[in-house]
Formats: structure tokens, C-alpha cells, sequence
């Protein structure tokens, strides 16, 4: 998968498995949906976690070019002869992300902050394990929690305890996908209209 | 010799102040806000803080749009301000310092 779709799939992972409990259920799962859920799976469904791709950005704080050749796998066997593998460097960009917390219990409110903020953020900071296609490497990507917001609310009468996390993942397109994603300008097409408001004695362009 | 650029560095964000408030607002509106919230969205200089400031009894509606409601999802403009005007800011500080290296006849 291409990056954005990867790290979308990495963090629904990531915030899949979590658990709360109550008198009814010790062990009630809490749900993860890309954006708001229909009504019908919301009411059967709390708690529940959304997340939603707020923003992209490349990040040429980080960027570097060229071109990278490796032919002894990063330093860890000695160099081979006539095997090398190059490739591009990678564009890097940050995805920032809106991670939204829902629940109509207090108790279930505050074990989701706490699990967030003792095993995902741990000190504002975490990562993401993104695995390749083939699942045989994984990548781990900087996740930053950038703010935290409590929105509580009333719906239907009842208490919803809402918060909302803001987060950054660092995450990198190759230049390939890149250069694909932007093809090259073959033409310019400059004034193809020329406007009837000229000044007397001036040209058009 | 022994200059502080912050001073420098904040005057000449001051000067922007305006220039922040319009991009914001323009912001807003391009994300969908309505016109009658992207246009109480006020950008605030303190220092070399920068902050987004807007009336009171719109908060309900604005932190909304920003952060999404029930079954709205959100329109994010403040958390990704900075970002898109990091350019604006940039220049505004690199101007004032290189004036104040100028000035000082650090750089002739």
C-alpha cells in the first residue's frame, strides 16, 4: 500500500484491541472507525475511537536528495561486488491526524485517556509500526501528539464524553510516487484570452 | 558585540499581525466556514507567541467547525494555520533580523 492508506491502516491497529469495563462487562471492547460512524453502529457501539486525516504536509525540514546505493545492506555484511540497491530518496511528509475518543460512561472516558496517554503517547510521544506490503519489514514512524482537547457534550439527554487528540506522523512517499503524482508540465498556456479593458497606447502581452 | 534579535524578531512579527488575520480568515472561509465565524477569527501577537483569538459567544460554533460535532466532521483552520503561513512568518522574522544586522553594521 502507498503511504497515507498505510499509516491510516497502522494506526486503526494501533487503536484496535483496547478494552474498558463496567458493571455489565468487564472486558467491553472499544470500537475504531475512519470518521464518524452511521447512527445505527454509533448507538450499539460506544466507546468508540474515530480517526480522521486532517492535513498533509511535506516536511522539508527533513527532506534531503540524491540517490541512495547500498551494496553491503546498511553496513552489516561486507560489500558485494556487481549487487547494489539504489534508489531515490524518499520525500517526507507529516499527516496530521484528529484521533476522537467517544463514550457514555465516566469511567470508560477516562480509561481510554489514561490507555492513550500510558501506552500510545507515552511523554507526548510514540510510533507507529507500519509494515510493508509483503509483511516482512516494518517501518516506525515518529507519532507526536500535538494537542489534546476535551469536548464534552450532551446528545440525546445523555452525557457523551468526547476528547479529541491531534497527532503528527512523520511518514515519507518515494520519489517515484511523487514524481508520478505530479507529472511533468509539457505546455504553458499564458493570456490565451486577451482582455478588451487596454489602456490606449498600450499592447497586449 | 552582544545583540538580542527577539525584540526585532517580534516587532516584525507585530507588523504582520493584519496580514495573519486576513490569511486566517481567508483560511476559514476557502475550508467552508461560514463567513460570519471565519470573519470573527482574530490573529494575536504577544511576544513571539501567536495565538487565534475570537469572540466569546461564537465559541460553541468555532470550536465545532474546528474539532467537528456530533455528525460534522471537522474543518481544522487553527491547527494547521501555522503550517500553511510558516512562509509569511519566516520572512517577517528573517527581515527584521537581517534590518537589526544591518543596522548594527554587523553586515555592511
Amino acid at each position: 500500500m502507498s503511504f497515507i492508506l498505510s499509516e491510516d491502516l497502522a494506526l486503526k491497529t494501533l487503536l484496535t484491541g483496547i478494552t474498558v469495563a463496567d458493571e455489565k462487562n468487564s472486558s467491553r471492547p472499544v470500537g475504531v472507525w475512519f470518521a464518524y460512524p452511521d447512527v445505527e453502529s454509533r448507538n450499539q457501539s460506544y466507546p468508540f475511537i474515530t480517526i480522521e486525516l486532517l492535513d498533509f504536509a511535506p516536511a522539508t525540514d527533513r527532506q534531503t536528495s540524491g540517490l541512495f546505493v547500498d551494496n553491503d545492506l546498511q553496513g552489516t555484511i561486507a560489500p558485494t561486488s556487481g549487487t547494489a540497491y539504489t534508489y531515490e530518496i524518499p520525500v517526507p511528509w507529516n499527516l496530521v491526524y484528529q484521533l476522537t475518543t467517544y463514550s457514555r460512561h465516566p469511567r470508560h472516558d477516562r480509561t481510554i485517556i489514561a490507555y492513550l496517554l500510558n501506552n500510545i503517547f507515552v511523554a507526548k510521544r510514540g510510533y507507529l509500526a507500519v509494515p510493508n506490503d509483503l509483511n516482512t519489514e516494518t517501518a516506525y514512524r515518529h507519532l507526536t501528539l500535538d494537542e489534546f482537547v476535551k469536548r464534552d457534550t450532551i446528545e440525546d439527554n445523555r452525557r457523551l464524553y468526547r476528547n479529541v487528540f491531534t497527532v503528527t506522523v512523520t511518514s515519507e512517499g518515494t520519489a517515484a510516487t511523487y514524481s508520478v503524482t505530479n507529472p511533468a508540465i509539457t505546455s504553458v498556456k499564458i493570456n490565451t484570452k486577451t482582455t478588451a479593458d487596454i489602456p490606449s497606447g498600450q499592447q497586449p502581452v | 558585540m552582544n545583540i538580542s534579535i527577539e525584540p526585532y524578531a517580534s516587532s516584525g512579527l507585530n507588523s504582520i499581525n493584519n496580514t495573519l488575520t486576513s490569511l486566517l480568515k481567508a483560511q476559514a472561509i476557502d475550508a467552508g466556514w461560514p463567513r460570519k465565524y471565519a470573519s470573527a477569527l482574530q490573529v494575536s501577537i504577544q511576544g513571539s507567541e501567536i495565538t487565534i483569538a475570537y469572540p466569546e459567544e461564537f465559541s460553541e460554533q468555532i470550536e465545532n467547525l474546528e474539532y467537528g460535532s456530533m455528525d460534522v466532521t471537522p474543518i481544522p483552520v487553527f491547527r494547521t494555520f501555522l503550517e500553511k503561513q510558516k512562509a509569511v512568518i519566516y520572512n517577517s522574522v528573517e527581515n527584521s533580523s537581517i534590518n537589526l544586522l544591518v543596522d548594527s553594521e554587523i553586515i555592511p
